[in-house]
């Protein structure tokens, strides 16, 4: 008898348990067949209240574009903004367990879409006008299984090498397009230089460590998502030990090794490494352009330097000068499926205005790249002058944002920084994480 | 003797005065009989009980319930079905290394922690044991971390470990040359700063029990020990150390137990690195998490829990058992 009531109890949560179980399961289990295109056919709604979920680091001209999004339809959008550093884990909370916007900003890429379990709770876009218009982009940055949830207005970031222009000036050196030259430049330094760090290394923020060592040295291997598809289809694993993956952690460690990074590259964090390439404590960082170049202007607001003066960028891969590009999770927007047709037709409305008539005015105000095709390209100033000639000598698309498990590589790489793993473990790591979440999303 | 100026423990003392019948004292000491005369019966008892079996419920029992099963089924943000995996989530994080490695984190933490925490907060009690004034302003300063949020602890301590920071700047002045060593950025003295902070973070209020033991110490016994001739030494070794045995059962338990469950101020100071270096079983399950994959997640924190409970249960035994020896 004394052995009843805990079982009785145990009974009890379980039936609990079955009962969240079945109510996660069957949640939002609406119609999956409808797309975006079919209900064009009803008339777009006004006078309804969307809700977006959107990161703190949305721009001037994005609010403005939400605000025109307004006054054109009729509509109001009422922003619930996450700070960006918390920005994924919020959102990821709060879907998980069962709360939804009408529009949701997120990250684009297969590997954090994935997460959000698309085929069961966005609405497919496939079919909206934009979709043509954005060409490769729509089906990589935000498609899942042969399908478009996402549409990506821009801008996208660039990642590549930032240099101190004096620094490598003084040094007698030439911008570095390549890992040899990242070496080279690096040995010259030590002996020209010896109080500057030749490369900035920032592992105290974990994730700048995966740019040198996961994308940049990968990105001429992936031009045309080559590389991309190899691992995809299984033809090569990111464990080979002559694979371009396990090469470029291997480039990563003997520059480790030889001494070119700062010595605080475990614990020193990002804002450090802007700071030290504008001072010219550090002659480069891997970077990528909207971080950097948000966080260096607003170090050098209130003085008469311009950071074009300060800094250059290159592209600068395994083996000649390519720049990797990835969409943003600012500008990229989704469809949840909220079960209340009139909210989803407005928000669908919402993605053909910001993808149509609002575009325009949406990338002047930018001064973006266009990832819309019939849109002019508004002239580049100061450092994005820069980028636009290394993305004309070379780009390619950041294989890692559609890689199945890529958000673990910048724990594995911050371990390979601390030598804590071989750049040959690193990868049967990263594979097994990729390996992981591929058999996730099957 | 003045009961106002002694009030060492197991000291003879005079009965206080007489209350007047309109003074403080008066009020509380016919409530206290009231309340005695009071016969609550058994209900009247559970109604004492009910809130805060009310909270351990809503906040423990069920939590706890629902986190073990989820546990044992594949359940990722990735899927809409949930599906029993029995213990597959165990061997998957045990198989990527993610278990065994927090696991001899967490334990060399804790450990780490219990030692200093105690070490620090013993020390600090018996130098601040006797009431005075400066002592109290010294309790006062000791405590104040206990007050502050661990994040905002761990931030300012990551800004003073730093190889440019103030400590070395401090050790700078003694030590020849430019000392800039990274406390944060090795492994070993990563995982032993957090350690010293987390004990910084907590040791007031350890301090504060030890000195609730130290004063319940009587007094007649102490001066027993030195009539007898024993030194200082041997007076707190042998009489005080002994005598203050609940205490120390409490802070071992609390802090080892509570180390256990630490994440914010790693969070906060390391992010888990050096690469996975200062990596707990809290950090690796917010990792789990944050990918999306909530039945590893929900594992590892089973794991917690198990691990909590098999330290504290056999340790709170043999350390209730070494108070009844002494």
């Amino acid at each position: 008898m004394i052995r009843t009531k805990p079982l009785y109890l145990s009974i009890a949560a379980l039936v609990v348990a079955s009962s969240m179980l079945s109510a996660c399961s069957s949640e939002n289990s609406g119609d999956n067949s409808s797309t975006a295109g079919s209900r064009m056919s009803e008339p777009a709604p006004t006078g309804v209240t969307l809700t977006m979920w959107n990161t703190a680091l949305d721009t001037p001209a994005l609010k403005n574009l939400y605000k025109a999004y307004e006054a054109a339809s009729g509509n109001t959008i009422d922003l619930v903004t996450f700070p960006s550093d918390a920005f994924e884990n919020t959102v990821l909370t709060k879907w998980t367990a069962g709360s939804k916007p009408d529009i949701l900003e997120w990250q684009p890429g297969l590997s954090r879409l994935a997460a959000l379990n698309p085929s069961q709770k966005m609405i497919d876009l496939s079919d909206l006008d934009f979709v043509e218009k954005e060409g490769t982009l729509a089906t990589s940055s935000g498609a899942f299984d042969g399908k478009v949830y996402g549409a990506t207005l821009g801008p996208l970031t660039e990642y590549g090498v930032f240099y101190n222009k004096k620094v490598l000036a003084d040094a007698g050196l030439q911008p570095p397009k390549t890992f040899a030259d990242l070496s080279s430049s690096c040995t010259e330094l030590r002996t020209k230089a010896p109080a500057v760090a030749p490369i900035f290394e920032a592992g105290g923020d974990v994730w700048p460590t995966q740019i040198l060592s996961g994308i940049l040295y990968q990105a001429d291997s992936d031009k045309n998502g080559e590389y991309l598809d190899a691992l995809l289809s299984k033809k090569q694993q990111l464990g080979d030990a002559d694979g371009a993956f396990v090469k470029g952690l291997e480039a990563y460690d003997d520059l480790n090794t030889a001494g070119c990074f700062n010595k605080n590259a475990t614990t020193a964090k990002m804002s450090d490494s802007v700071d030290a390439v504008l001072k010219g404590t550090a002659a480069m960082v891997a970077q990528n352009s909207q971080v950097l170049i948000d966080t260096a202007t607003a170090s050098l607001a209130g003085t008469d330097t311009k950071l074009e003066d300060v800094l250059g960028f290159v592209g600068v891969s395994a083996n000649g000068p390519t720049l990797a590009y990835a969409p943003n999770v600012t500008g990229t927007y989704y469809l949840p499926r909220s079960g209340d047709s009139e909210k989803e037709r407005a928000a669908i409305d919402f993605i053909n205005w910001a993808t149509g008539p609002g575009y325009a005015d949406y990338i002047k105000e930018a001064g973006a790249l266009p990832t819309m095709a019939g849109h002019e390209a508004p002239p580049q100033e100061g450092l994005y002058k820069d980028i636009r000639t290394a993305y004309e000598m070379g780009a390619a698309s950041a294989y890692l944002a559609n890689l199945p498990g890529g958000s673990s590589l910048q724990e594995i790489t911050n371990r390979l920084l601390n030598k804590q793993l071989t750049p040959e473990e690193a990868g049967k790591q990263m594979n097994s994480a990729f390996v992981t979440a591929l058999a996730q999303m099957r | 003797m003045n009961i106002q100026t002694d009030n060492r423990p197991g000291t003879d003392v005079e009965p206080p005065p007489q209350a007047t019948p309109a003074s403080p004292q008066s009020w509380s000491s016919d409530l206290g009989a009231t309340l005695r005369r009071l016969s609550w019966g058994p209900w009247g008892r559970i109604g004492f009980v009910v809130p805060g079996l009310i909270l351990i419920i809503l906040f423990f029992v069920l939590p706890f319930t629902f986190g073990s099963i989820f546990a044992f089924v594949d359940w990722t943000s990735y899927r809409e079905e949930l599906r029993w995996a029995g213990f597959d989530n165990f061997r998957l994080i045990g198989e990527l290394g993610v278990l065994s490695h927090a696991v001899k984190v967490t334990a060399i933490f804790a450990f780490a922690v219990m030692v200093i925490q105690n070490f620090v907060s013993l020390s600090l009690a018996v130098a601040l044991q006797k009431s005075s004034k400066i002592n109290s302003v010294f309790r006062t300063l000791f405590f104040i971390p206990v007050l502050m949020s661990p994040l905002a602890a761990g931030y300012i301590w990551s800004a003073i470990l730093r190889p440019e920071g103030p400590l070395n700047q401090l050790i700078s002045i003694v030590v020849p040359g430019e000392f800039d060593y990274a406390w944060l950025g090795h492994e070993t003295s990563a995982l032993l700063s957090v350690a010293a902070i987390e004990s910084w973070k907590w040791s007031g209020l350890v301090t504060l029990v030890y000195i609730a033991g130290l004063n319940g110490v009587p007094t007649s016994v102490l001066e027993a020990a030195k009539i007898d001739g024993a030194s200082a030494w041997q007076r707190f070794w042998r009489v005080k150390f002994p005598l203050m045995a609940p205490a120390f059962t409490f802070n071992v338990v609390v802090s080892l137990v509570g180390s256990l469950s630490a994440f914010d101020v790693i969070m906060s100071t390391t992010n888990g690195g050096p690469g996975n270096a200062t990596s707990v079983l809290n950090v690796a399950l917010y990792q789990q998490y944050s990918q999306g994959f909530f039945g590893t997640s929900s594992a590892i924190s089973l794991v917690v829990t198990l691990l909590v409970l098999c330290t504290a249960v056999p340790l709170v035994a043999w350390l209730r058992r070494r108070e009844v020896s002494m």
